[in-house]
C-alpha cells in the first residue's frame, strides 16, 4: 500500500466516512506519532512529515553526459556589443519592432552575430514568419545551427534533404526535387518534369509551373509552348503568362504582330501625334489559343475592347518603345489622347506589373500623381504598381510629387498612398521635403481645423524608411508654439526617438 | 544651455543598464527621446544628485531629479510610472552628456529636503535615547505584543479546528456549494466555496494572523490547478497544521524558531528595530530577481544578492501594491558595496540593505556546487533546521543543461541531474548560451525544480 496515496485517499473522503487502517496507523506510530491523537492529526502529522521527507530526499535522477554534443566549431564573428544587444531586446520587445529588418542587416554587414540568448525568441518567431528566418539565417552562427538540431520543433527550418527518387517521391518533395534542379540544371530538370507531367495532377502543375516562373529562361518556350493546347484552362492561362514574360518568345511577337495591326500613329496636322485604334474583329483560333479570352469583358467597351485590353496586357511595355521609338512618358501620353485611353492605360499597368518594367512603372505612377484631380482617371488603379516599386523609381516620383504639391497632401492622393504603403528607403531629399511640409502646414492657421491622420500614418512610416542620420536635422523647426502642437508632439517625439534609436543602433553595430 | 563646468558625473552606467530601469519599452523608448538636451531648459548637479527641468507640451514644464546614490527619482509630472520617461531622459543624459550640467551646491530646497529625508531613511537612528525612554517604549511593544499574543492564539486555535474538520468531513466536499462546517467554537456557513475560504481567511486577518491569511487565500486556488490538487492540498493542510502546532508551544522554543514562526503567522520584525542593529558589510553581487504577482494583486519581487568575502546569500524582497514601481532598482549582474541586515531566523535569507553604493564592476563568475549531491545534503540540513523552507537559493558551477524528454536538466559531472522550471523560453534560453559547453547557474530551489534567474556563459553573465 502506497503510504502516502492513503493519507491522500482518506483526507479526500473524510475521516467521518472513511477510517484509517491499522497498518497505516502502525507506520505512523513507528514515524513516532503518538497514539493519543485523532485520525485528522494523525493524516496532517504524517503528510508533513512525508512533505518534509519528499524535500529533503530528492531522489537524483542520472542523465549520461557523454552524448552532449556541442556547438565546437568556433563562430568566426563576434556577437555584437552589449548595447547592441540591449538595442535588439527593446526591438524584440516591441518598442522598435519594425527595426529588426535593418538590425540584421548591419549586423551581417559589420561582420557580426547574434547573442545566442536571442535565439529562441527569434526560432520561434521564424516558425511563423519566413521573412524574418531569410534574413536570420545569415546572421545565427554554427551556434544557432546547433541549436535548431535541438529543438524537434524547429527542425523544420533546416533545409530539407532533397530526395534523389524524382518519380516515387510525395508531391511536396517533387515540388523541391524540380525547383532544386531548375536552380543548378535547368534543362535536366524541364526533362524530367516533361516525362511526368501527364501523370500529373491540375493542383502539382500549377505549382510547378510556378516554381518555373521563378527560373524562367528561353529553355522552357518550347515546353510552354505545347501546354497552349493543354486541355485544362488554369494550364493554359498560366503558360500563356510565363510565355509573355520570355523575352521574344514566339507568344509575344505573334501578340505583338496582331497588336501593330490594330494600333498605329496617325499622322495628324496638329504637333501632337494620335493613334489610331481599330477593336479586333474576328476572334480566330490561334489568338484564343494565346491566351485571348472571347467572352471575358473587364474593360470597359464590351468584349472586343477587352480583347484588345488583353492583348496589351501580355505584351512587354518595352515593345512599345521600339514600335513607336518613344519613351514611356510619350506613348503614355499618345495613349491618353487616345479614344480607348482609360482601357489602354490599365492595361499597360497590368503589363508592366506583369514584366516589372521600371522605366514604365516610374511613368504610370507619376502619370496618376500628375491626373489625379482628373475625374477621367480616378478609377485607374496603381495599387500593384505601387507594391513593387525599386526605391529608384519611389524616390524618383516622390520627390517630384512633393515638389509639385501645394500645401498639403490629400489624404488620398497617389503620393499619400504611396507614401504610406511602401517600403523603400526613403532619399534624403525625400525626408527633407515631407518633414518641411509636415512643419508648414503644422505652422499654419488652417491646421487648426483638420486633424491630418495620414500625415500621422506616413510619420510613423517615415520613422523606419528616412535616413537615420538625419536626427539633428529633422529635429529643427518644429513649430513648438503652434495651437495644435499638443496633439501631434507625441508622434513627433515618437518619430523622432525611432530615429534616434536607429541611428544609435546602427552606429553601435559598426563599432568594433 | 548652463556654461559646462564639468567633465565627469560620478555615475557609471550604461544605456543598457539605464533602459534596464524602465518599467516597460514604451518608457523606455519615450525616455531616449528625453535624452536630448534641446528638450531641458535646466540641467544641474552637485555630484550627488542631478535635476533639470523640462519642456512639456504647454507652458509649464517638469521638474526632475535623481538621487545618483541609488539611483532613486523625484519628478512632479503625472505619469503613474516609475520611473517616468523624464527621470530616464535626465539619467542618460547625465550619463552620456555631460558637459551640459551646471555645477552648483545651491540645491533647489524642495530636492534637498527629499536628499535629506533619503539620507535619514538610510542611516541608523541616532537620537539619543535615555533609559527611561527605552524603558517605557519596551514596556509599550511588550503590552501591544501581548496582547496581540491573546488574539493571535485565539486565531491559532480556530485555524486547527478548522484543518481537522476539512480532514473530517473530506476534501473532496470543498466543492459542494452549500456544506456547513462547523467546529466547536467557530459556525463557518459556507454558501459557496469561495466564501468557506475568505471566512477563514478574514478570521485569520482579524486574529493579526495576515501571513496565514493570506497563505489560505492563495491555497482556495489549488483546486483549479489540475489533477493533483488533492495531494497538494494535504501537503499545503499540513504545513499550515504544523505552524499551529508549533505555535501552540512557542514560549518552549528557542528564540530563532520562535521569531521563525512569528513571521510566517505574519508578525514582522519593523524594519526601524533592523536598522538599529549591526549588520554584514560585504560586496554584493545581484545575483537573480524574480517578480511575479501574489494573491493581493501586487507584484512581489525577490531580488538575490550573494556577498563576495562571505559567500552568504541575502533576499531582498519588496511589494509594489499599486503598480508605482519599486523605490530602488537593482540591476541584475551588478556589484553593490553594503550591509545587510538579515530578519531574525532559523536560516536567515531575507534581509534589508544600508549605505549601499552600486560599483563600476559586473559578474563575471559564480561559485556554486560543483557537485549536485553536496548541494542535496546541503538542502537537507537547512530542511532539518527549517521545514518551512520553500525557495533556497542555489548555485551550480561547471554544470550542463540538457533538453531531455520534453524537459530540461542541469547535470553535473557526476552526471547527477536536477529538473529545470519550464518557464517561457528560459531553458532554450540556456541551452543557447551554452552551446554544449558547461556553466555556471544561480536560481531557486522549490524541493523539486530549479528556478533559473541566471546564468555565467563564457564569462557573460546573463539575467533569465
Amino acid at each position: 500500500m502506497n503510504f502516502q496515496k492513503e493519507l491522500i485517499r482518506i483526507a479526500l473522503i473524510g475521516t467521518q466516512k472513511a477510517e484509517l487502517s491499522q497498518e497505516i496507523k502502525q507506520q505512523l506510530y513507528a514515524m513516532g506519532l503518538s497514539k493519543n491523537l485523532s485520525d485528522e492529526e494523525m493524516i496532517l502529522s504524517g503528510m508533513s512529515f512525508f512533505s518534509k521527507m519528499k524535500k529533503s530526499h530528492f531522489p537524483l535522477q542520472k542523465i549520461p553526459i557523454n552524448y552532449i554534443s556541442s556547438a565546437t566549431s568556433k563562430n568566426t564573428k563576434k556577437v555584437c556589443s552589449s548595447t547592441s544587444i540591449k538595442h535588439l531586446y527593446m526591438i524584440v520587445d516591441g518598442a522598435f519592432e519594425n527595426a529588426l529588418p535593418e538590425f540584421l542587416y548591419h549586423l551581417g554587414k559589420n561582420q557580426k552575430r547574434l547573442p545566442p540568448e536571442i535565439l529562441p525568441d527569434l526560432l520561434e518567431q521564424s516558425i511563423t514568419n519566413n521573412e524574418l528566418w531569410k534574413q536570420l539565417k545569415k546572421n545565427i552562427g554554427v551556434r544557432g545551427i546547433w541549436l535548431i538540431h535541438q529543438n524537434p520543433d524547429w527542425h523544420q527550418l533546416l533545409p530539407q534533404q532533397i530526395s534523389e527518387d524524382w518519380e516515387d517521391a510525395s508531391n511536396d518533395s517533387r515540388l523541391l526535387i524540380f525547383a532544386h534542379h531548375r536552380k543548378e540544371n535547368p534543362s535536366q530538370a524541364l526533362e524530367m518534369l516533361q516525362e511526368t507531367w501527364n501523370t500529373e495532377s491540375l493542383n502539382q502543375k500549377i505549382k510547378f509551373l510556378k516554381i518555373l516562373e521563378k527560373h524562367l529562361d528561353k529553355d522552357a518556350e518550347p515546353f510552354l509552348e505545347t501546354l497552349l493546347d493543354d486541355r485544362r484552362k488554369e494550364v493554359r492561362r498560366t503558360a500563356v503568362q510565363l510565355l509573355a514574360q520570355i523575352e521574344s518568345s514566339a507568344l509575344s511577337l505573334r501578340i505583338f504582330e496582331r497588336i501593330k495591326k490594330l494600333i498605329t500613329i496617325k499622322k495628324s496636322s496638329s504637333k501632337k501625334e494620335k493613334l489610331q485604334i481599330q477593336l479586333p474583329d474576328k476572334l480566330e483560333d490561334d489568338m484564343i489559343r494565346d491566351g485571348i479570352d472571347p467572352r471575358i469583358q473587364w474593360f470597359k467597351g464590351g468584349v472586343k475592347a477587352s480583347r484588345l485590353g488583353q492583348m496589351v496586357t501580355l505584351l512587354s511595355p518595352q515593345l512599345w518603345n521600339q514600335y513607336f521609338e518613344k519613351n514611356a512618358v510619350e506613348i503614355v501620353e499618345m495613349f491618353v489622347r487616345s479614344e480607348w485611353g482609360e482601357l489602354l492605360i490599365q492595361a499597360l499597368v497590368e503589363a508592366t506589373f506583369l514584366h516589372q518594367n521600371h522605366e514604365w512603372t516610374q511613368a504610370l505612377i507619376s502619370f496618376k500623381i500628375e491626373s489625379q484631380e482628373r475625374k477621367r482617371w480616378q478609377s485607374l488603379n496603381i495599387s500593384k504598381l505601387m507594391e513593387n516599386i525599386n526605391d529608384d523609381v519611389f524616390n524618383h516620383v516622390a520627390i517630384q510629387g512633393m515638389k509639385n504639391t501645394k500645401g498639403l497632401l490629400e489624404e488620398n492622393s497617389p503620393i499619400t498612398l504611396l507614401l504610406k504603403t511602401s517600403a523603400c528607403l526613403w532619399q534624403d531629399e525625400l525626408s527633407t521635403l515631407v518633414i518641411k511640409n509636415l512643419q508648414e502646414w503644422l505652422a499654419s492657421e488652417s491646421s487648426r481645423y483638420w486633424n491630418g491622420w495620414h500625415y500621422r500614418t506616413i510619420l510613423k512610416k517615415a520613422a523606419y524608411t528616412c535616413n537615420p542620420f538625419l536626427h539633428d536635422q529633422l529635429t529643427a523647426d518644429w513649430p513648438e508654439e503652434s495651437k495644435i502642437w499638443s496633439s501631434w508632439e507625441r508622434e513627433i517625439e515618437e518619430f523622432l526617438s525611432t530615429l534616434y534609436f536607429r541611428k544609435k543602433m546602427i552606429h553601435h553595430l559598426k563599432k568594433s | 544651455m548652463n556654461t559646462p563646468l564639468i567633465n565627469q558625473l560620478p555615475l557609471h552606467w550604461t544605456i543598457e543598464q539605464i533602459l534596464a530601469l524602465a518599467p516597460d519599452p514604451n518608457t523606455a523608448k519615450r525616455g531616449q527621446g528625453l535624452a536630448n538636451t534641446k528638450k531641458w531648459l535646466s540641467l544641474e548637479s552637485n555630484g550627488r544628485a542631478v535635476w533639470g527641468k523640462c519642456k512639456s507640451s504647454g507652458s509649464a514644464h517638469y521638474e526632475t531629479a535623481i538621487d545618483l546614490k541609488g539611483p532613486a527619482f523625484k519628478c512632479n509630472c503625472p505619469s503613474r510610472k516609475f520611473p517616468c520617461k523624464h527621470a530616464l531622459g535626465l539619467l542618460l543624459i547625465s550619463s552620456s552628456v555631460t558637459d551640459d550640467f551646471r555645477i552648483t551646491d545651491d540645491l533647489p530646497e524642495d530636492i534637498q529636503t527629499w536628499l535629506q529625508k533619503r539620507d535619514a531613511k538610510a542611516s541608523p537612528k541616532n537620537k539619543e535615547k535615555t533609559e527611561e525612554d527605552i524603558q517605557k517604549s519596551n514596556e509599550r511593544k511588550a503590552k501591544n505584543f501581548d496582547k496581540r499574543m491573546h488574539l493571535m492564539q485565539s486565531g491559532i486555535k480556530d485555524l486547527n479546528l478548522w484543518i481537522q474538520d476539512m480532514i473530517r468531513i473530506g476534501l473532496a466536499s470543498i466543492n459542494s456549494s452549500s456544506e456547513n462546517i462547523s467546529t466547536s467554537k467557530v459556525n463557518y456557513k459556507t454558501e459557496s466555496n469561495s466564501e468557506l475560504w475568505r471566512n477563514i481567511s478574514m478570521r485569520m486577518v482579524d486574529a493579526k494572523l495576515s501571513g496565514l491569511g493570506r497563505k489560505i487565500r492563495e491555497m482556495a486556488l489549488i483546486q483549479d490547478s489540475g489533477s493533483q490538487w488533492p495531494s497538494q492540498m494535504l501537503e499545503e493542510l499540513s504545513n499550515l497544521f504544523l505552524i499551529t502546532k508549533g505555535f501552540d508551544k512557542i514560549e518552549q522554543l528557542p528564540s530563532n524558531l520562535q521569531k521563525e514562526i512569528l513571521s510566517l503567522v505574519g508578525v514582522n520584525t519593523p524594519k526601524d528595530d533592523l536598522l538599529e542593529q549591526k549588520g554584514i558589510e560585504d560586496i554584493w553581487k545581484v545575483v537573480g530577481q524574480f517578480e511575479h504577482l501574489n494573491i493581493d494583486n501586487a507584484v512581489v519581487r525577490r531580488t538575490w544578492f550573494l556577498g563576495e568575502q562571505t559567500q552568504k546569500y541575502a533576499l531582498i524582497l519588496e511589494y509594489d501594491y499599486n503598480n508605482f514601481g519599486f523605490p530602488f532598482h537593482w540591476p541584475i549582474g551588478r556589484i553593490f558595496k553594503g550591509e545587510m541586515i538579515y530578519y531574525p531566523s532559523l536560516i536567515p535569507l531575507r534581509a534589508i540593505i544600508r549605505n549601499h553604493e552600486i560599483t563600476e564592476n559586473i559578474i563575471q563568475e559564480i561559485e556554486g556546487y560543483t557537485d549536485i549531491s553536496t548541494f542535496l545534503q546541503h538542502y537537507k540540513n537547512q530542511i532539518n533546521q527549517n521545514p518551512w523552507i520553500i525557495d533556497y537559493p542555489i548555485a551550480l558551477s561547471e554544470v550542463y543543461p540538457i533538453y531531455q524528454q520534453k524537459q530540461f536538466f542541469i547535470v553535473d559531472q557526476q552526471e547527477h541531474a536536477l529538473p529545470l522550471l519550464h518557464k517561457e523560453n528560459n531553458g532554450w534560453k540556456i541551452m543557447a548560451l551554452s552551446g554544449g559547453q558547461k556553466i555556471d547557474i544561480f536560481g531557486e530551489w522549490t524541493g523539486e525544480k530549479i528556478n533559473p534567474l541566471g546564468i555565467v556563459a563564457q564569462n557573460r553573465f546573463i539575467a533569465l
